[in-house]
């Protein structure tokens, strides 16, 4: 059954703080695992990007609960993606939420588009149980995390969409690269305004709590006020190229 | 906005009545029209301390509309008048099953809920009647009310039904004219356990919103599923061990 056709003891009913929608759409294609071929041999970097992924991922989750505002207002969904994407979690209050930990997946490829256009489609659904529910919400954010380049072409008719979102000042977005293998050029197609970061070496847990203390300052925040994400501690984590 | 007509409806056991074997004495009907002009939704809750009430409910529910439709204005123009004789007929209705079946009407003993509208270019008329305990609930231009709150006898099990002696004066009618997109919905009690705030009389408009919200993007049967599915657990088998039962209609 469709998820907008379940009632739930909603915490939509129950809770009246504005909401901050956050779509994390994460890679995990196989390369994520760490593994390098060597000519015959594979090298295992040790930690792997998905265990530094997952504990990131973990902290973002925690600091966000232990927030008294930010813990009732953010809400998390996660699409993973590689030769296909992935629904892992549904929009939900995080007050009691534990995130599945991310494998890798054994297929590989980076469908980049397909799995942006499931999450704006994630998006698109939340808001409009929003509405229905007659919850105020912030401009959704939409994180991208990908250490390789797309495999197909999809990202070439959802980029510019996503791109007029972000200029009509309906979406905001943080498309981060990882590793030197990640395709900036085809991040920023996504991304107007904001230049792709790459992160620097495997440092998710200095991005997930930059994250977590940037929905922090959204989830603050009053109608109208301009809202300044902490950026100058962007640089514990991202480099630009 | 696409202008259309859909009702849905669904009704389950209550846990409390399937470990006594008992059967669902909640009953419902709804109707649309085939040219999409007019539509209704009925249901009935049978009383359980009447052996034969799941009949009464079932009888009630389904002569309701096609009397209601084929007198519609005459009822309209008279609410005072609908009254006395929605109420004459069902007792007509339900007395000659009894007298078929041998029983005392008593015996079918059931509550009532019904609304029918008729639609306009940009309105609906509509009448709707209540007897005894559950909700009706109404919508225009997304303003949700209560058209009719639960009637109860001084105690909390106690309600009246189609078959009490004098209930005429609880037969409760209202008639109208909604701006379109209207909306209705119907509820046992068991259903307003979860739903109805007796508090402060209030439905919660955040359920009725996304289930109403349904008919914008759903067929009627998909509807009438995730009616089913939802009655079935969740968050009305958390509240009540009664029967529970929920009848919508949405005109835009």
């Amino acid at each position: 059954m469709a998820r907008d056709l379940q009632l739930r003891r909603a915490d939509l009913i129950e809770n009246p703080t504005a909401r901050v929608p956050i779509c994390l759409v994460l890679d995990n294609s196989p390369s994520m695992s760490g593994e390098i071929e060597m000519g015959s041999l594979t090298e295992q970097t040790n930690p792997r990007p998905i265990d530094e992924l997952n504990a990131g991922l973990k902290l973002f989750i925690k600091e966000l609960q232990e927030h008294e505002i930010a813990r009732y207002s953010a809400e998390v969904a996660v699409v993973t993606f590689s030769s296909k994407p992935e629904q892992l979690v549904d929009f939900d209050s995080i007050t009691e939420t534990k995130l599945p930990a991310i494998t890798v997946e054994e297929v590989g490829g980076t469908c980049l588009g397909t799995a942006v256009d499931s999450a704006l489609k994630l998006l698109d659904r939340r808001k409009r149980e929003y509405k229905d529910a007659g919850v105020d919400y912030f401009q959704p954010w939409l994180v991208i995390i990908t250490d390789g380049r797309p495999t197909d072409f999809s990202h070439l008719e959802v980029a510019p969409r996503v791109a007029d979102l972000v200029r009509s000042k309906k979406l905001t977005i943080f498309p981060i690269g990882v590793g030197k293998g990640s395709d900036l050029l085809a991040l920023e197609m996504f991304s107007p305004s904001r230049k792709p970061l790459r992160l620097k070496e495997l440092r998710f847990k200095e991005f997930f709590e930059w994250l977590s203390q940037s929905v922090t300052v959204v989830s603050q925040s009053m109608p109208g006020e301009a809202i300044k994400l902490p950026l100058d501690k962007i640089s514990d984590w991202g480099t630009l190229d | 906005m696409r202008s259309y007509i859909k009702v849905a409806g669904s009704s389950v056991t209550g846990l409390a009545h399937q470990a006594k074997g008992l059967p669902c004495q909640d009953k419902f009907k709804v109707y649309r029209a085939k040219d999409r002009k007019s539509a209704g939704i009925a249901l009935a809750d049978g009383a359980g301390s009447s052996l034969f009430s799941q009949i009464g409910a079932e009888s009630v529910t389904t002569c309701v509309i096609p009397y209601v439709k084929d007198n519609f204005n005459s009822l309209i123009s008279n609410p005072e008048e609908a009254r006395e004789k929605i109420v004459s007929y069902l007792l007509f209705r339900l007395g000659s099953l009894a007298l078929k079946n041998k029983v005392h009407i008593t015996e079918l003993a059931c509550t009532l809920l019904f609304v029918y509208i008729e639609r306009t270019k940009k309105a609906a008329r509509f009448i709707a009647g209540h007897i005894g305990d559950g909700v009706i609930a109404s919508s225009a231009k997304k303003e949700v009310t209560i058209l009719s709150a639960p009637t109860r006898g001084e105690y909390a099990n106690t309600t009246y039904f189609v078959t009490s002696e004098g209930v005429i004066p609880f037969c409760k009618i209202f008639t109208g004219l909604l701006q379109l997109p209207a909306s209705f919905m119907i509820m046992s009690d068991g259903a307003a356990e979860t739903l109805f705030v007796r508090k402060t009389t209030q439905i919660n408009r955040a359920y009725y919103h996304q289930m109403l919200g349904w008919c914008d993007r759903y067929p009627q049967e998909k509807i009438t599923a995730a009616l089913r599915k939802n009655l079935e657990k969740g968050i009305f088998r958390e509240v009540s061990g009664d029967d529970c039962s929920i009848c919508l209609m949405k005109v835009t």
